[in-house]
């Protein structure tokens, strides 16, 4: 019996020295993915995970949570559970048109700009710092207004605010490595500068993308929700968290609060979960803000 | 003698800083025939290093050629497009830098690396490029089993190996070695040198080794240069400038040698440091530092004259 006491016993202790070993950052990372991947589970399996179609009225209007709509029902009797879950899918998917559209324009001009320097840099440098000065929303919403509605159109607003972002930290980067050995050696050895560009600079620069990849895409979906809140988002009776938060905050007075709530926890969760991975991996990545 | 590999007449490279103009190589002549090893010594900062990037035309900004000629096997590098250039570095002079840990991509495995080299001078060939990448890494005593190593996964000396395997792999006529074994340790220092000086006899290149060390550079070279402020102050066979240094520079550099056998000697250095060369003493260079000054050094600039045939100084106790 004391054996299997001891047994166990260490077994837990064992347990715990291993959690111990997890730093921080490491449970930062984790809680972050594990939000993430709810999220994307979400949006993939929507149509098993949804009881109801989401565009249709199926019950009684504004009906509390309950057992057929745990989540109630909003003001014209569609299932906010089933909204929620299908807001996922464009709440991503305009989290990754916009992220990977930032990282597109603002990658190889942060590269090209750091590398050849000169006029072209200071121009380059010149229109990106506009760009950031800006506040992101309101740029935002000007471009939107301009565009028209639409996910392509949404996502290339959103993504408009990020390109200054990837631009300066990448340039940076490049004029770091530019000037390191490794590229004068591969020059002195008679490397083109493609070679040097692809092989050398830009190898050099990829590691620092992730991070900035995930906390742009954590604003990425809080700015698609202000959109959508403002009116400025996706026509009507598409499930999307920032329209149904500003559909429902109207019966917030009247006390009918689950129409708010869980769109806006979806909002919250979503943000959170892709700031902490993103906060993780550069505490992971980066040993230097290390106690 | 026959038209020399390397002929450099009276380069000057500048750096044009905020602060003022740089004149990091002021006035060199040099000359360098195929096969023959040449050291370049001299105190940091007296432009040893920019002279050698200066004959790859890589001289970080805002430094600039400013005049003077480089002529490389009948051809003016000074003047050669861009894209020409290129395509000599690697090819037909190559360089080894100062500091191995840092000088290899460190996302790269080596023998890709040295692959590459190969391919951006025309291999197409992956596979005669690998055996080509591994065959040399033979020659500098790094197995094949290496071939997939990164960097990081070798030691300073043997990333050494690997610099001057990238040097060579196309069989340069010209190597510059800009203090190759400075950041090593002083066994694997002689290794290298050692392995450097088969290689030269090997490959029968020719090699500019730039050094701070007078003795390691006597371990490699057939003739020297000596470098003060920029300019080069002594020329000749290793042998006559250790037996009869004449410059009181090189004088004074041999004897800051430590010597092992009188072991309570004190270390000799030389008093003062070199000279800001934004603006440099008039008159000769080192005359603020050198024990003989006369008036008329303080005035006026000596010539480089050639005391004996080959033996070059530049000083007016010679005339």
């Amino acid at each position: 019996m004391a054996r299997l006491e001891l047994t166990i016993s260490r077994h837990i202790a064992r347990f715990f020295a291993r959690r111990a070993r997890w730093g921080a950052e490491h449970y930062i990372t984790a809680t972050g993915a594990i939000l993430i991947s709810i999220i994307i589970i979400m949006a993939i399996f929507a149509p098993w995970i949804a009881p109801y179609d989401p565009i249709r009225p199926v019950g009684d209007p504004l009906t509390p949570p309950c057992r057929e709509h745990i989540f109630g029902t909003d003001s014209i009797g569609r299932d906010v559970f089933s909204r929620v879950v299908y807001g996922s899918r464009i709440a991503l998917q305009i989290m990754i048109l916009a992220a990977t559209m930032s990282l597109a324009v603002g990658l190889p001009l942060g590269l090209i700009s750091g590398y050849v320097g000169g006029p072209l840099d200071r121009t380059l440098s010149l229109i990106m710092d506009s760009l950031y000065a800006f506040p992101g929303l309101i740029l935002a919403i000007a471009i939107a207004y301009a565009l028209g509605p639409g996910v392509i159109n949404i996502s290339a607003s959103i993504a408009v605010i990020y390109i200054p972002t990837y631009f300066r930290m990448i340039r940076a980067e490049v004029l770091s490595v530019r000037e390191s050995l490794y590229v004068e050696a591969a020059k002195g050895l008679g490397a083109d500068t493609k070679t040097i560009l692809f092989k050398y600079v830009l190898p050099n620069v990829l590691p620092s993308v992730p991070v900035v990849f995930s906390l742009n895409a954590a604003d990425a979906i809080l700015t698609e929700a202000g959109l959508s809140f403002l009116g400025l988002g996706l026509p009507a009776p598409t499930p999307d968290w920032g329209f149904d938060l500003r559909s429902g905050y109207l019966y917030m007075p009247a006390g009918y609060w689950w129409i708010v709530t869980f769109p806006g926890l979806m909002i919250v969760l979503s943000t959170l979960g892709f700031s902490l991975l993103g906060e993780g991996i550069n505490e992971i990545l980066n040993p230097r803000l290390e106690r | 003698m026959s038209t020399p590999l390397l002929d450099i007449r009276d380069l000057k490279v500048y750096y044009f800083a905020r602060r003022g103009t740089v004149r990091a190589v002021d006035n060199v002549s040099l000359k360098l025939t195929k096969g023959e090893s040449l050291g370049l010594v001299g105190e940091s900062g007296c432009g040893k290093s920019t002279l050698g990037l200066a004959i790859l035309r890589l001289v970080p900004e805002p430094g600039r050629i400013v005049a003077g000629s480089i002529m490389f096997d009948g051809l003016d590098l000074t003047k050669l497009p861009e894209e020409d250039m290129r395509r000599i570095r690697g090819s037909r002079i190559a360089m080894v830098f100062q500091d191995p840990m840092t000088s290899l991509n460190p996302l790269m495995k080596i023998g890709e690396q040295l692959i590459e080299t190969l391919m951006v001078h025309g291999e197409t060939d992956k596979e005669v490029a690998k055996e080509k990448a591994i065959s040399i890494l033979g020659d500098v005593g790094i197995g094949p089993e290496r071939f997939n190593d990164y960097p990081h996964q070798l030691s300073g000396g043997m990333r050494q190996r690997v610099m001057v395997a990238m040097a060579l792999i196309l069989k340069p006529d010209l190597v510059i070695a800009d203090e190759p074994t400075t950041a090593l340790d002083v066994i694997t220092q002689a290794q290298i040198i050692d392995l450097m000086k088969d290689l030269k006899e090997k490959y029968k290149m020719s090699l500019i080794f730039i050094s701070h060390d007078i003795s390691l550079v006597s371990e490699v070279a057939d003739r020297m240069a000596v470098m003060y402020a920029g300019q080069v102050v002594e020329m000749g066979d290793i042998l006559s400038i250790f037996d009869e240094p004449l410059h009181p520079y090189t004088k004074a550099l041999l004897e800051a040698i430590p010597n092992i056998e009188l072991t309570d000697q004190r270390l000799v250095y030389i008093p003062g440091s070199p000279p800001d060369l934004v603006s440099p003493p008039p008159g000769c260079r080192f005359h603020p530092r050198c024990p003989f000054a006369t008036d008329k050094c303080k005035i006026e600039e000596p010539k480089m004259i050639e005391v004996k045939p080959g033996r070059w100084v530049k000083c007016f106790r010679y005339g």
